[in-house]
This record gives C-alpha cells, sequence and structure tokens, in this order.
C-alpha cells in the first residue's frame, strides 16, 4: 500500500522548522478566527506538484508522526512522498480514519460526510480537511455568517460543486460535529470552520 | 534514483552507515577537511535532536520490550545533482550527524565511493574496532568469576 519515498527527488521543507511551522500556525489561526478572510502565508517551500506552497506549509505545520493523513494524491506521487518524508505522518486509505484530508483536485473531493465528524463526547475528534483551489477572492461569493464575523464576509472558491455546498449544510446541521474546512491558493489559505453558516 | 537501483546492497549501506555513526565527530571533521574537491549540498532535514525508544530482546530471542529512551540526532542531506545521505547518530552533536550523512551521500556515489571507501571508512572502522577492544579490555580486567569453594570436611 505505502510505496516507498524516492529521496532523490525531494525538495527541502521549511528552511527553519519552528519559525516556518509557528509563522504558519498563527496564519492558520488567524484564517480560523476570521472564517472567510484571506490570509498570506509567508513561504519559500517548492513543493512538488500538484502541492501549492500554502498547502504544503499547512500540511508541515500540522502534520506529525501522530496524525493521519487521507489524501487523493495516488501512493506513488512526489507529493506523498514529500508530506511523509517532512512531516513523518502516515496516510491512511479510509477517510474516516484521517485526522486530515489533504485535497488537491475539486473532482476528488469525497463526500464530506465520509470523513470523521466527531462525536458528542469530543467533537473537536473530527477531520480538518485541507482543499487545494485554482482561486480564491473575498470579492464575491458564497456569504458567511457565525462567530468571528461582523456582519457577514464573502469568500469565492473556484470550482466547487453543488454537491460539496450541499454537504457542507448537511455538516452544518450536525454542529457541534462536522468537519472543518481550509483552503489553499497558490501561498494564500482561508478558512470555513464548522461555526460559521453559509448562505448562497 | 532510488537507492535500490544503486549498485551498493542496503547491508553495504547498513555497514557504512554503522561505522560513521559510531566514529567520533571529530574523527570525522578531519576526514572531511581532507577532501579536496568538496561537494555542495543542501539540507533536507537539519540536524534535529530528539529522543528515540530503544527496545530489546531478552537473550535477543525473547518478546520485545522498552529498554529505554536514548537521545539521537538525525539529518538527511542531498548533494547537488547527487545523492541523498541519512544519518541517525547518538547524542547531540549536530555536525556529527551531518557529516556522516555527506559521508552516505557519497558512498552512494560510484564516482566517490572507491576513494571515500578506503580512505576514510576503512580508517574509521579500525578505530572503532580499537576502542571498541580498549573498552573490553578495560572491562575484562574487572572480570569477577565466581565459584563456590568446597566447605567442611
Amino acid at each position: 500500500m505505502v510505496s516507498p519515498i524516492d529521496l532523490n527527488r525531494l525538495t527541502p521543507g521549511f528552511p527553519d522548522p519552528v519559525q516556518g511551522s509557528r509563522q504558519t500556525f498563527r496564519a492558520i489561526l488567524d484564517a480560523m478566527a476570521h472564517p472567510g478572510r484571506i490570509v498570506t502565508t509567508d513561504n519559500v517551500l517548492t513543493p512538488p506538484r500538484p502541492l501549492n506552497p500554502a498547502s504544503a506549509a499547512v500540511s508541515l505545520t500540522l502534520l506529525d508522526f501522530e496524525t493521519t493523513l487521507w489524501t487523493d494524491l495516488k501512493s506513488n506521487a512526489k507529493g506523498n512522498g514529500w508530506l511523509r518524508f517532512h512531516s513523518g505522518c502516515s496516510v491512511v486509505q479510509d477517510p474516516s480514519e484521517a485526522v486530515f484530508a489533504l485535497i488537491t483536485s475539486n473532482d476528488t473531493i469525497p463526500a464530506l460526510n465520509k470523513f470523521k465528524t466527531g462525536d458528542d463526547e469530543s467533537p473537536e475528534s473530527s477531520t480538518t480537511l485541507i482543499i487545494q483551489t485554482g482561486r480564491l477572492s473575498s470579492t464575491d461569493g458564497i456569504r458567511l455568517t457565525g462567530p468571528g464575523i461582523e456582519n457577514f464576509s464573502t469568500l469565492k472558491v473556484e470550482g466547487l460543486s453543488k454537491r460539496f455546498w450541499q454537504d457542507r449544510q448537511g455538516q452544518f446541521d450536525m454542529f457541534p460535529l462536522g468537519v472543518d474546512i481550509i483552503f489553499t491558493c497558490e501561498n494564500r489559505l482561508a478558512a470555513l470552520p464548522r461555526t460559521s453558516r453559509v448562505e448562497g | 534514483m532510488p537507492f535500490n537501483k544503486n549498485r551498493y546492497t542496503k547491508k553495504q549501506r547498513q555497514q557504512w552507515m554503522s561505522i560513521l555513526a559510531k566514529s567520533s565527530s571529530r574523527e570525522l571533521e578531519d576526514a572531511w577537511q581532507e577532501i579536496s574537491e568538496k561537494p555542495i549540498y543542501r539540507h533536507l532535514h537539519k540536524p534535529e535532536t530528539g529522543s528515540i525508544m530503544v527496545r530489546g530482546r531478552a537473550g535477543g530471542s525473547g518478546i520485545r520490550f522498552n529498554l529505554g529512551e536514548m537521545t539521537a540526532t538525525r539529518c538527511t542531506i542531498q548533494i547537488v545533482k547527487g545523492h541523498v545521505g541519512s544519518a541517525y547518530v547518538m547524542g547531540r552533536d549536530h555536525r556529527h550527524a551531518e557529516l556522516a550523512a555527506i559521508f552516505d551521500a557519497l558512498l552512494q556515489d560510484p564516482l566517490h565511493h572507491h576513494k571515500i571507501s578506503n580512505s576514510v571508512v576503512s580508517s574509521l572502522k579500525a578505530s572503532n574496532d580499537k576502542r571498541k577492544e580498549d573498552v573490553s579490555k578495560k572491562s575484562a580486567a574487572t572480570k569477577v568469576d565466581f565459584f563456590t569453594m568446597v566447605r567442611g570436611e
């Protein structure tokens, strides 16, 4: 199942792992606290395609040897080996076992209820999804309301299907259970935590 | 190029990695200084110190148990247009791990293997062996044989 990592084709991780992950964590925190806000991650990562620098930075910051990852990257993909080498995470085949999920293509997002949604005793034990997108902007798009948003914020994520947004509504109805989502594009990211209500 | 496509076997690599890890940092530094054309390398993992759980088996064949934690330092480097070398060494000497990783990368390269193997690895092995022998001699001198004397008549 798990392919060996081809070390000779790897690119480096954070030049300074402590600073790199601290800065990225701060960016994720900022994004999560202000759903819909687009935050730039200052990083110089050159991950293998199709990983974008923001997903790479988020992954290196949040993943470690104790976390499980589900990804749509094939097990022999360069990006898959890169993540395993630098973070030490284990890649699982079943989305319901994953603490994190990294999705590089909009076409391969599984139904959101396939992931861990947590349970009533520990709703925090749900999957956090990192979804890569081709374009991310805050000028128009969906309207978000809820904690961390003063009136409303707008977020446009390119290429997400109607089914995805229906699934997201299904998740919202399960609150406090449900997945948290981080959208990434180039070196920018925005968060859609489970607390945010999405209006068309 | 993954390692298994190379001309050196896993066992050979394990041997030289073990010798490099058990050598002293100073010996490696001396050997490095003697290399005339030093390769350019970059870090994939900068040297980092952590603890690893050492496990053992009673008598070498019993059930696996946790012996204890040990401080270790690891490093992975990539020689530009060359191989990737890794090292795991005891203790917290970052330079030791770095040099051991560089030598590991050079030894995987057929262009350098022969030279490094003859000039560096063999002498490191000799001094490792000597160190081991000295320690065992020293401890042999403190050996106590227990035997039971016949008592009474």
